[in-house]
């Protein structure tokens, strides 16, 4: 047992909360829109990771590298997390991309900035 | 049941849920437009570019934009889902019943791996923008 995947999800979600703060994206965008996003999308991945777990498809094989707390059988705290970070990743992603798009639009026009 | 049967079910789910916010966010969108153009024609000016926002580009450039965005979305988070899938089944903390699974393979992950990565995709850039526009149209009609 150990904290090593939780350490390693927890790192990448704060290089998302990062990024997030510095070109406010998600949560410093929005916080309750992003809040319902995240929280709809975890509760949907639950859903499936646990009709999934019960068929038998996919289980948590080694346990060396998690800390062991099991929210459900073969569903370890860290799957919550991991869940997190997907959502974070991909509203990050999409939200960074149309501030891209935006500052293409403003360099671009002709009579804007240069 | 196997991997690919339990994906269709909720990427499925994804996909309607997807369609549905599409239709009502066209809906809202043109309900807008219209409001704005009565407004516009109320206040007597007929110019429906001044009656715009000038931040309102053409709905179909607005259209494609839109589209490019999820897919170069869904290309990042499935090239990370290689990276970090890999990783965790290459540790052993998640693995899987051979029977459940078609077989193919991209290193160590089952393709099955990414519909995760299109769910994602289909399901919280639409909630996001279905709850902002959902917003600003209360915001509307309760200015009026």
């Amino acid at each position: 047992m150990s904290a090593l995947y939780l350490g390693g999800l927890l790192f990448s979600l704060a290089g998302m909360i990062i990024l997030d703060w510095r070109y406010k994206l998600f949560f410093f965008a929005h916080a309750i829109r992003a809040a319902i996003v995240l929280a709809v999308t975890v509760v949907f991945f639950v859903v499936w990771d646990v009709v999934g777990i019960s068929a038998g498809i996919f289980f948590t094989g080694s346990r060396q590298w998690l800390t062991g707390v099991f929210l459900a059988p073969d569903f370890p705290l860290e799957e919550v997390f991991f869940l997190i970070l997907l959502g974070y990743v991909t509203m990050n992603t999409f939200n960074g991309l149309g501030r891209i798009h935006e500052w293409m639009l403003t360099r671009t026009r002709p009579d804007g900035h240069p | 049941m196997t991997y690919h049967e339990l994906n269709l079910i909720f990427v499925g789910a994804a996909l309607v849920f997807f369609i549905v916010a599409m239709l009502s966010i066209g809906m809202m969108m043109r309900r807008s437009a219209r409001s704005r153009r009565l407004s516009a024609a109320a206040r007597g000016t007929t110019s429906t570019q001044e009656a715009a926002p000038a931040n309102v580009r053409a709905p179909g450039r607005t259209r494609s934009a839109l589209l490019v965005k999820y897919v170069i979305t869904f290309l990042v988070v499935a090239a990370l889902t290689a990276i970090f899938d890999n990783v965790i089944i290459g540790l052993g903390i998640v693995a899987y019943h051979a029977d459940a699974l078609s077989g193919v393979y991209l290193g160590l992950i089952p393709i099955e791996d990414f519909a995760y990565s299109l769910a994602v995709v289909l399901v919280a850039p639409t909630l996001w923008g279905l709850l902002g526009h959902a917003r600003a149209r209360h915001r509307e009609d309760t200015s009026q």
